[in-house]
């Protein structure tokens, strides 16, 4: 079995193996709760300074009520703010993306703010009487960069820095050169699901499943796929292929086209490679391509899945159909996913559900519920609070855990 | 981890950034030369001459007349200037 260099948590031998209360994946409080103390509160990914390659070049990025807009500079210097013009609130920028040519003008009013996004103007400006133009800037959201990815966070939160916090990814990301990736044609995708958040990620977080519900994935490196959980939230789940010759017609191609990267450890060559990040994001590498993905909650019951696809720099054609080939593996994949996701979201309104019993190889699950329980204690509780006593009771558990520590 | 998706469904229709790439003039004189008919050349004109307002190179009156054009892009704010009896941007 193949080494792998990360600092892994071990199974327990014996341990707690239910799954969150069912009540937490529909209760409004508790999603309010969770937008409050995790969503906005923790790294998330917004692209790859790849995506805005020129001065004026945007990245849009909305999460539960807050609006950003990534943007390179006229200095060429990437900046993140909130998508919410001084003046009244509009966006300034409205789409997943899109071109600022020398100025961000707002659409409603027409004040005009810099690409660093100093305010130019206001329009009318003597209707201001004096106005200090330094204090109405864009406001500015926390961003940090790590190997060109783009992370956003709307609030300060117990993550560390991202360099800090993705310390044990960074050798993986050097040698995959992720820094010098490209947009893959059609860079963006999003595909609403009619779920709870933690219902699609209760299905990402373990490769128990994928025998039995991924045909193309089992055939792909089934045999050889590992979930492996990290400390501060970070999984690694890597499969190797290229041990037994695939039958379906994607997966048979792309066994025999995708290339050789002899530049790559060991641990890293025919391989797909998954890195999640604490609570809700994914960025993963075959051979020939890179992507991340990530499940953005609209609502308790509405999951954005989105993300954004990235190729090497000088890639071969062979690269770009093993970079095909992979795709549709991925495209059944999702669907099947996303199949299961309802499945399992709808169970939890039954009234015979009585939770999860979880096998060690779905161990994942748990430490991601346990990093949940940890920020929202509320979530030990069996059965639901009153809707209108969740905020309160999770703030006693809170304080009380505290106390405790 | 195996679902990343890979779901295309909506997608701007631009063409993607990295063939977009380029170093645009940022020069205030230059962006508000910005040919009329070009697709958002309205706002661009517009953002540029509030540059030079803010530099004292133009006054309220001439930055307003930008600002209405800014929404036509085949709309020319020097023949609106002259039609309201107001200067000429600076060159």
């Amino acid at each position: 079995m193949t080494r792998l260099p990360y600092p892994t948590l071990p199974v327990p031998n014996d341990w707690d193996r239910r799954g969150l209360p069912a009540w937490t994946y529909h209760s409004e409080a508790m999603f309010a709760l969770e937008r409050e103390q995790l969503f906005l509160t923790h790294w998330q990914l917004a692209g790859h300074e790849c995506d805005i390659p020129a001065p004026g070049d945007w990245l849009g990025f909305d999460l539960l009520g807050e609006r950003a807009v990534v943007m390179r500079g006229a200095d060429g210097v990437v900046r993140a703010f909130h998508n919410l013009c001084r003046h009244r609130g509009a966006r300034v920028v409205a789409g997943d993306s899109g071109h600022c040519k020398g100025a961000i003008v707002c659409p409603f009013h027409g004040w005009v703010y810099d690409l660093d996004g100093g305010l130019r103007g206001p329009a009318r400006p003597s209707s201001f009487g004096e106005m200090e133009r330094a204090q109405f800037g864009l406001k500015p959201v926390e961003m940090e960069m790590f190997h060109g990815f783009i992370f956003l966070r709307f609030a300060p939160g117990p993550q560390p820095p991202v360099a800090d916090l993705l310390a044990p990814f960074a050798k993986d990301f050097t040698a995959y050169r992720l820094s010098d990736v490209l947009p893959a044609g059609r860079t963006k995708w999003e595909n609403d699901l009619p779920v709870n958040w933690k219902s699609v990620r209760d299905v990402d977080n373990e490769g128990y499943h994928v025998a039995m519900a991924h045909p193309g994935l089992q055939e792909l490196y089934g045999r050889t796929y590992r979930d492996l959980n990290l400390a501060n939230g970070l999984t690694v789940s890597v499969g190797w292929f290229g041990d037994a010759p695939g039958r379906g017609w994607s997966v048979r191609h792309y066994i025999r086209l995708a290339p050789d990267r002899p530049d790559l450890p060991k641990h890293l060559q025919r391989a797909w490679t998954y890195y999640g990040l604490f609570p809700n994001t994914v960025i993963a590498m075959t051979p020939e391509g890179v992507q991340f993905y990530q499940d953005l909650p609209l609502s308790a019951s509405v999951t954005r899945l989105t993300g954004r696809l990235y190729r090497h720099p000088d890639e071969t054609r062979q690269a770009r159909l093993a970079r095909y080939l992979s795709y549709r593996i991925d495209r059944d994949t999702s669907v099947e996913d996303q199949q299961l996701s309802i499945w399992s979201n709808e169970s939890m309104k039954s009234s015979s559900f009585e939770g999860f019993h979880l096998s060690d190889l779905e161990y994942g699950l748990r430490c991601h519920h346990d990093g949940l329980r940890h920020l929202m204690p509320v979530m030990t509780l069996p059965e639901a609070p009153p809707e209108h006593d969740i905020a309160r009771r999770n703030a006693e558990m809170s304080q009380r855990s505290a106390t405790d520590a | 981890m195996t679902s990343p998706g890979g779901m295309p469904k909506c997608h701007n229709g631009q063409r993607p950034m990295h063939e977009r790439r380029r170093s645009p003039p940022s020069d205030p004189l230059i962006l508000l030369r910005t040919p009329l008919g070009e697709a958002g050349s309205g706002r661009v004109r517009y953002g540029a001459a509030m540059a030079l307002w803010r530099d004292g190179h133009m006054n309220e009156a001439q930055l307003e007349i930008y600002r209405e054009a800014s929404a036509h892009d085949d709309r020319d704010p020097l023949v609106m200037l002259h039609d309201r009896g107001l200067p000429a941007a600076p060159h």
